[in-house]
This record gives structure tokens, sequence and C-alpha cells, in this order.
């Protein structure tokens, strides 16, 4: 068919006719997928061809999608892909196109097998608009008649008003989204300029995406400077708050990944995806079957990510993850318009305190004493935007908080180049810092014979049948770039793996991976293995197939460190058990000094103890660590509310009695 | 920088990090004994003792391979170890002539067969050094005893394997599955090797860490004192210099370094639980005295046992390293075992090992008496095969040879049933 020519010819009356009434219609409808059934219902009724189907390319642009049809047969029933000669080249080139002996053509495979002996031939007239392929329109010929040119003429002008359909109506939705969009941004705009406590920001930040986006839950975390971890400040489930204070490990679980990446993440299959941190469900009984998450970042900075849970109404969209992700930026700046406003607030309170002294008539020499200390720590806030820095319920990450442990890091340091060990100590006493500070520092250690290359390993939650996928997971994401193009037989998707697989995958990474280096060292691989009690409940010959990875001679270039509440002395299997594998080392409470200095350091120029404060909290702690700092965080709070900046030994009696109950001190 | 600590406690050593037992290691390697039970405690160094075989049995002559059977239930399991331990780039098989495929799919007898079959073509011989070897247990136990007669047999025939089972004393319950066998026991004929102390001279090298490219300086005081309270066991030398090692040197032992933690303590009970009752007795005498002969040994025990019963028990806790003979005197093997006993050893209420089997677990003179009475058989099968093939030319010597091999068969025999009949 040619467009030149067709374009000289005249139309007959009947064809003006529809093409008028098609045009008429266009000017009235609201709604395309009415205007389109329609118009084909008329162009069947004029033209006669056994169907007539609009097709309509999908979002990936690969396929095409019934969207329309009309006609005595509907011979093709869903979609048609692009990829097929005929189409492709049609949608290419923009042309309209015949395609005669459709049944001996690649396209015959599309169709319906009884419905292709009554069409001759197929009119295949690409819809287009500003100059983008948006589908087809699809005429099949009854055997033994051929189209005259004026019907050509009339489907292709046809076509032209139902592309403009097409297009109009996907224009007008994507403005009704936009403007649902910058509602509900205006929405939240509102929320959070009629307050700017912080808290209650979050709160109608969160129940707003909740309402919006129909989910079952939603999260605001926010990034810790300091830490790097992800703190959850408000968590809504059906109205209640929940998890307020939790942490995140950096780089754990898909908000960690979020918050490295800056990059959206949809799991609609929350449960198999790998990334998934399965902790954060088992704390409050919620099981996460689709989550969408998207990074909040303020002038480059990611401050924050927003985590929607469970859709009630399907699988989050593509579409959805950018709407949100736009609306998360704005929320991010409103955020740190409120954290500030929050600052700037506890200042002023304390400056007025400072007033009332002054009106009360306080000495002017003690008034300046007064006003120096708090020049001083005005100062040292303002630059620093002072936040509490002892840390509960979290492993320290810092190595400048980690007090009294240089003893066990030396020994441990000085055995780990031809030991496996087992740390235990009771719980909270610190074995998961221990471990963090471990993999710090052996990433750090300047050895001249070992590099080493500490794998941190959490198995809480970690199921048997999970165990050894879960291990090479955390060895592969540690090896990066440098383990592609290895031959192993892990795949992230698969959910069997066994341990004979993980043995041969582990054999191939050591031997291509660590061992003797051209620069003349060793490197040698280190598993942390954290929470290892929950390997107590597998069965034996799991841990039997772990424990004869050592027996290879690759293992030379292999440490484990465990770390774990207490020794598994249970043991059925006739083999040597598990355990007695290993050195063991206690991890012990910390002494006085070392309380001492965790106590005062993290606080120094800021704020003081009392000598007798600092006795106490040692003797209520016992010198585990964190109760030590659990004592000094509230304890640092309570003097804050109060406008001082000395801790007493009643401000820690106050203190212990209030929080004597709490979970973390049973 | 700070030295490293030497010493290995936590892990089997291997290369230059081990120490000592050069006599036996020679023995496996070129002794007449073909099948060897390497018995020891736990921790007392028999997966070190493997690799380091495995390591020095690669040679012109030989190709050794160091398998683990842990983790083994069935004997597709055990023969699923064997071809995991060795990668695609391993050319120990490729010196047999064999591809990993050619043992696939194939019983672990089969493969033995196969094994032997073409290290005799080779000249050379085939060492199998079996780790955690108590795996059969659960193997038989799963399969039934049919497999473990399949591998004895392979053991027993084979000319160019030499086989080397790794396990503690409970290994000794495979002869009680073999009982209604209608040919002997799964572990006669095969040699038992105890695992003991280390010599002293190869004690002071361990501790002095003289192998090492940067040997140890430590008086002698501290050597000697070191020795004189682990008495050359190696794991508790190596975990009593640990604990010592401060600030890149050895101090001397004090009487608190010498109290067991939770790691000894434990270790000592979980051998001590497979101790039958009456050598728990005997260590429980000889933990409040200094020492004491066989007649002080008896009188303290409380219950009656034959002379000749207890010499058997007390021979195998000196190979145990249970307990130290000097002279006619015995007493406890070491002093970090004589505190444990003092102070943590528990009494089962059920001991897991009966008195008699521990008796004819320890009549390593019967079992001696079995494994040279399988090498004589052995020889009488190739010279009768011998004889047969040559026909009527059949060489002088080979009549003569059988005939006296046969005596010396029924010789042995004789000996055996006296033995049994003493046991009984």
């Amino acid at each position: 068919m040619d467009n030149q020519t067709t374009i000289q010819l005249a139309l007959p009356h009947t064809h003006t006719v529809l093409l008028h009434r098609i045009a008429h219609a266009l000017t009235l409808t609201d709604d395309t997928s009415t205007f389109l059934k329609k118009s084909l219902d008329e162009l069947s009724a004029l033209l006669e061809p056994v169907f007539v189907q609009v097709l309509l390319l999908n979002r990936e642009n690969d396929t095409l999608v019934l969207a329309a049809a009309a006609g005595p047969l509907k011979p093709l029933q869903t979609t048609l892909p692009r990829i097929l000669p005929q189409v492709e080249a049609a949608l290419l080139l923009n042309r309209a196109t015949l395609i005669e002996n459709p049944i001996e053509a690649a396209l015959a495979a599309q169709f319906d097998p009884l419905a292709t002996t009554e069409f001759g031939a197929l009119a295949f007239m690409p819809l287009v608009a500003q100059g983008k392929p948006l589908g087809a329109l699809v005429l099949g010929i009854p055997q033994g008649r051929s189209l005259a040119a004026e019907d050509v003429i009339l489907v292709e002008l046809i076509g032209g008003s139902l592309s403009g359909a097409v297009y109009i109506g996907r224009l007008a939705d994507a403005m009704h989204r936009r403007n649902e969009q910058l509602t509900m941004v205006a929405d939240i705009a509102a929320q959070v300029s009629s307050s700017l406590e912080t808290r209650e920001v979050y709160r109608l930040v969160v129940q707003k995406l909740n309402e919006y986006f129909k989910v079952a839950a939603g999260s605001l975390m926010l990034r810790d400077e300091d830490t790097e971890e992800l703190v959850f400040v408000m968590t809504l489930e059906g109205g209640a708050e929940k998890l307020h204070g939790v942490r995140i490990p950096p780089d754990t679980g898909i908000a960690g990944h979020v918050a490295q990446t800056q990059q959206i993440y949809i799991a609609n299959d929350a449960q198999h995806d790998p990334r998934h941190y399965r902790r954060i469900d088992e704390r409050v009984g919620f099981v996460t079957e689709r989550l969408l998450c998207v990074p909040m970042v303020v002038k480059g900075n990611t401050i924050g990510v927003i985590e929607l849970l469970n859709k009630l109404d399907g699988p989050f969209s593509e579409e959805e993850a950018q709407r949100l992700s736009a609306v998360a930026n704005i929320i991010g700046v409103a955020i740190e318009n409120a954290r500030l406003f929050e600052f700037v607030r506890q200042r002023r309170a304390r400056l007025e305190s400072l007033l009332d002294l002054t009106i009360r008539g306080l000495p002017q020499e003690k008034l300046v004493a007064v006003l120096s200390r708090e020049l001083e720590t005005q100062d040292s806030l303002l630059s620093s935007k002072f936040k509490n820095p002892y840390i509960v319920g979290a492993p320290v990450l810092r190595p400048e908080m980690c007090f009294g442990r240089e003893i066990l890091f030396k020994r441990i340091l000085s055995v780990l180049h031809q030991n496996s060990l087992l740390l235990h100590g009771e719980r909270r006493i610190g074995k998961t810092t221990v471990l963090r500070q471990l993999e710090l520092r052996l990433n750090l250690a300047d050895d001249p014979e070992y590099r080493f290359r500490p794998v941190y390993v959490d198995l809480q939650g970690i199921e048997e049948t999970a165990f050894f996928h879960h291990m090479m997971e955390e060895v592969l994401h540690y090896f990066g770039k440098r383990a592609k193009g290895l031959e192993l037989r892990y795949h992230p998707k698969r959910t069997s793996y066994s341990g004979r697989e993980f043995q041969r995958d582990l054999r191939t990474l050591i031997t291509m991976l660590c061992g003797p280096q051209p620069n003349g060292r060793i490197d040698r691989l280190v598993l942390l293995m954290d929470e290892a009690d929950g390997m107590y409940l597998y069965n034996e010959r799991l841990l039997q197939e772990f424990r004869r990875i050592f027996m290879n001679d690759y293992a030379v270039y292999l440490s484990v460190v465990f770390a774990a509440v207490d020794i598994h002395r249970q043991w059925k299997r006739y083999e040597s058990p598990l355990y007695n594998l290993f050195q063991q080392i206690q991890i012990p409470p910390l002494s006085r000094a070392d309380t001492e200095l965790l106590i005062r350091t993290p606080v120094r120029a800021l704020y003081e103890y009392d000598d007798a404060a600092v006795e106490l909290i040692f003797t209520i702690s016992g010198g585990r660590p964190m109760k030590v700092q659990h004592l000094c965080l509230e304890a640092i709070d309570h003097i804050r509310e109060q406008g001082r900046t000395r801790v007493t030994a009643e401000d820690i009696e106050r203190i212990s009695e209030a929080i004597k109950g709490q979970e973390l001190w049973l | 920088m700070a030295l490293r600590n030497p010493y290995t406690v936590g892990g089997p050593v291997r290369g230059t990090n081990f120490y000592g037992r050069s006599a036996l290691i020679r023995s496996v390697l070129e002794g007449n004994d073909r099948a060897i039970w390497l018995i020891g405690n736990r921790r007392i160094g028999k997966t070190s003792l493997l690799c380091r075989l495995e390591e020095l049995g690669n040679n012109a002559d030989h190709v050794a391979f160091h398998i683990s059977l842990e983790g083994a239930d069935t004997m597709e399991d055990f023969a699923q170890n064997f071809l995991d331990d060795i990668d695609d780039g391993d050319t120990r098989l490729e010196r047999l002539g064999l591809t990993i495929a050619d043992l696939q799919g194939k019983w672990p007898h089969v493969m033995m067969r196969l094994l032997d079959r073409r290290a005799r073509e080779r000249g050379i011989e085939v060492l199998l050094l079996f780790d955690e070897a108590e795996a059969l247990i659960h193997i038989a136990e799963h399969d039934g005893d049919d497999v473990l007669r399949d591998i004895r047999r392979e053991m027993q025939r084979s000319e160019a394997l030499r086989i080397v089972l790794a396990a503690t004393k409970r290994l000794t319950a495979l002869n009680d599955r073999a009982r209604s066998w209608d040919t002997s026991p799964f572990l006669y004929g095969i040699t038992p090797r105890y695992l003991g102390r280390l010599e002293a001279h190869e004690t002071r090298a361990l501790i002095r860490q003289s192998q090492s490219a940067n040997p140890l300086q430590v008086d002698d005081a501290v050597v000697e004192a070191i020795l004189e309270a682990t008495e050359g066991h190696p794991f508790l030398t190596q975990w009593l210099c640990d604990r010592l090692w401060t600030e890149d040197a050895l101090h001397t032992p004090n009487d608190d370094d010498l109290i067991p933690d939770s790691n000894l303590i434990n270790l000592f009970q979980l051998d001590y639980n497979y101790l039958a009752p009456t050598e728990q007795r005997i260590l429980r005498c000889l933990a409040y005295v200094q020492s004491l002969d066989e007649a002080g040994i008896r009188d303290q025990l409380g219950v009656w046992i034959a002379e000749v019963q207890l010499r058997y028990l007390v021979q195998a806790l000196v190979q145990m390293c249970y307990i130290l003979r000097s002279g006619d005197r015995y007493s406890t093997g070491n002093r970090l075992l004589h505190n444990w006993l003092q102070f943590w050893a528990i009494d089962e209420q059920q001991s897991r090992v009966s008195d008699a089997a521990a008796v004819n677990h320890a009549d390593s003179e019967q079992q001696n008496l079995i494994a040279l009475r399988e090498t004589h058989k052995r020889r009488l099968q190739v010279l009768e095969l011998q004889a047969a093939q040559a026909g009527a030319n059949v060489e002088a010597r080979i009549p003569l040879e059988v005939a006296d091999i046969k005596q010396q068969i029924a010789q042995l025999d004789e000996k055996l049933a006296r033995l049994r009949t003493r046991s009984a």
C-alpha cells in the first residue's frame, strides 16, 4: 500500500460519514476504551472484516496487548510479540502492511488455528503519535476478498483518530496521576508545616503515605550519621506505632541497600528476596510480603529511607515507586527542617532558663562561670549537633566507642592466623560488638604476612535449610566483583544449596582468591559468625558437614570465629563434635577502669559524672557494657532535660529504678 | 610488631607446625601393615597426623588421599565425601590414569578395587587416609553390615593400597555389629596403633617451635616445667603454651595455670565417658596418690578383677595417655588430667563401654596375631595362584614356602584360641 497514491483518491459517502461520526465521538469521549470499541464496531459494520482489533504496546514496548476488538471472530486472544518480523517492520517503518497468506507466516502461531481458515489476509496499520508507535489496528480480510484503495484510506484515517484518542487518554491519565501526586505532596507539606514537632511530623508523613499508597504498614527510617545505621523513627501498622528506636546495621537488608545505593527497590515477593532482613518482621510478628523502599536524599546525602509494606490491592508497580521517590525527597527536606527547629527550640529553652537565673540575682562571678560553660557547650553542640553518644541495643561500630577489649583483641589477633575460635559470653555482653570491631580491625590490619578477609555472617533467624546459602551469599557479597567469573554452584535464587555445594564453592573461592599472593602476603578468609547459638538447633549432620570443611587442605587459609552465649555440649553423633575444633575464648565483663572510660569518654568536655555516680554505675551494671551505656544514655538525657551538665549518684539511682524492669535488664 | 602466638589450639596443624610421630609416620608409609587403625582420644592429633601423612605420602612411590568421613550416613555419602575432596585440577588421579568420572557413581569398595588395580599396574602404592572413621558406624546402621564386609574384603585382598582409619575407641562398635558374621569381625586384621604422647625431645621441639623460621628462646626450666605438666600430650602442650603466652614469651606455669578451663573440662569428660567402669575406677585410684603398682591398683579398686584383665586395661590406659608408667609403678597421665580427676570428673550412671569390651579391645596381642595371620593368608593366596599357573613347572621354593606358611597359620590359630579362652 502506498500512502502517496491513496491521498489522491476521493472517499465514498459512507466512508466520509463514518469518519465524521468517529471524529465527533472523539470530541465527546472521556473514556478511551469505550471510544476504541465504538470505532471498531462502526468500522466492522462498514467493511465487514472477519475481525478488527486494536493492539497497544505494553510498557516495555516489546508486546502488543489487545485493547479493543469487533467482528464475528476474535482470533488473537491477548498479546502479539513485537519481535515477529512483519510486526516489527510495520512499527519501525510506520507503514501500513498487508500480510497475505498469514497462516504461512510466523504470525500464524499467534492466532487461534481454527480462525485462520476464515481470513485470507491481514491489514496491519501502525498507530503512531508524536512519532512514536503506540500500537496497531489489525483487520482480518475474509478469504477471497481484498481491501479497496478507499477502504485502506479509511482504515488509515480511522487509525489516526484512534492514535489521537489513545495518546490523549494516556496524557489525561498521566495528568491525573500527577495531580494526585501533587495533591499528596501538598497535603503532606501542609501537615508538615502545621507542626514542627519532629515526632509529630514523622507520624503525619507515614500516616499520609499509608493512606495514599493503600498499604498495611509504612516506616520512616533516618540514618545515624555516626554509626551509619538506619533508625526506625516512625512505623505505623493499622494506626499503631511500632519499632521506635530499633536500629538496622549499615548495609543490612533492603533498607540498608537502598540507603547506600540511593536506588529504589521493589520486592513483590519479599520472603524470597535474599536482601530481606527478617529480624524486624520477627520482632513485631509481621510477615512482609510486598515491599517498596525509596531513599530520602537531601543535598546529595541519604538522610533516611521510606519503606511501605504489603500493598492492600496487589503488587507495587514501578510507577508507584517513582511517585514515592518523588515525594520522598520533599519529605526529606521537611524532616531536615523539623530537626533543625527542634535543635533551636532546645537551645532557646536553655537560654531562657539562664535568663531566669540572671533575674533571680545569681552572684556575678557564678553567672559568668555558668554563662561561660553554657557558651562552651553551645559552641560544642552547634559544631557537633550533639547526639547522645551512648549506644544501647545495637553493636558499637565506631572504634573510639569500644572500650575495655584491647587485651581480648590482642589475644584474638595473635592466634587467628592458624586457629578458629569460639567467643562465648553471657547475653548482651557485647559479642556482636567484638565481632564487628574485629571485622574492622582485620580490614585495617597492616600485617606484613597476612591479609585477613573478614566476612561477618549474622545467623540469627537463619534456618538450617538456608544456612550454607546464607553463608555463601555473605562471602560473595564481601568479595564482590573479585568473585565474578568463578564457576560456582551458588545462585542467589536457588532454594536448595547443600553443604557439599558450599564446600565446593568455598574451595574454588579460597583457591582462587586467598592463599599466597604476588605481594608475598597470605590472604586468609575469616568467617565471623554471629548468633551461633542458633546453630545448636540444626541437625548434627549439617554441623558435621560444616566441620568437615576444616579437614580440607584449603582450610589452611580459613578461620572461623563463632560468637555464642554458650558452648553446645550435647553431641549424639559418633564423629567428633563441632565445638571441639575451636579454641574457646570467653568475653568477660569490663573491668572497673574500663567501665569508667566507657562512662566518661563519650561525653568528655560536655558532661561530667560524679565519682559516686561512676561507682554506682559499675556496681549496678557489673561492668556489662550494654547496661553501662543504658544507664549513661538515660542519665545524659535526664540531665539535659533539666538543663544540667553533671550526673550524680541520685540520678543513677532514679534511672536504675525506672529501667530495671525493662527487657534489656532481664 | 609483637610476635604471633605460634601454638595451635583451634584446628588441625599442618606443615612445619606438625611435630613428632616420626617413627609412626615411617611405619605407616613403609611398614608391613597395610591396614592400620590409628586409635586416639579426642584432640590427640589424629587429623593432624593424617594431614601430615597426606603431605608426605604424595611422592614418587605413593599417592595419598585424606578423606574425612565426617557427616557420612550412607555408602553414597562415603563415596561422595571421597570425590568431594578431589578437585578438578588434582593430579593425583591422573598419576593413576584415572579421572573423577571413572570413580563417579561407584561404591567405595569398587573405587578401592579400581585404585588398587591401577596402582599395581603403575608400580606405586595408594595411601587412603580415612578420618573420622566412626562415621562407618552410622553407615552400617543405615545401610547394613554387608557394606562393611565389602570394604573389609577390599582392605584384605588389595595389594597396592595402604589404608589408615583414624578414630577413637568408639570404632569398636563395628566389631559388635560383626558378631554374627561367619568371618572375622571388621577390625580384626587391622593393626591398631595408639596415638599417644610425643617423645620428650619432640615435645621440647614443639614448645620451642624449633621447626619454625623463628624458633622461640625459651628457658630450659620453663620447657621442663611444661613437659612435666603435660607429659608430652601434644594438644595439652599447645593448650598450656597458649595459656602461658604473654608478650612474646612463655612464662613458667604455676598451679593456677594447671587448672583446666571449661574447654578442657569438657574434653576430658567426653573421653572419660567412653571408658569402661573399671578403667574409670583405675583413674580414680590414681587421682589421689602419687603412684601405684599393679597390686596397689587392685587393692584400691574396690572390685575384684583378674590379674590379666587388669594388665590389659592398664596397658590400654597407658597407650591412650591416661596413665603413665615408670618402672612397675603407674600415675595419672599428666597434671592437667590429675587436677581434672580430682575436682571435675563426673561418673555417668551407666558407662557406655563394658569392662568385657574394654578388655577385648585392649588385647592388642590378640589383634597383632590376627593381623599377622591375615598377612600370611594373603601371601598364601599369592603363592597358591603362582603354583596353579605354573602347573607341573612350579619352582621348588613355592611348595616349601606354602607348607611353611600353613604351619605358621596353624600356630597362630592355636595361640589365638588360647587367648580367647583366657579373655572369656
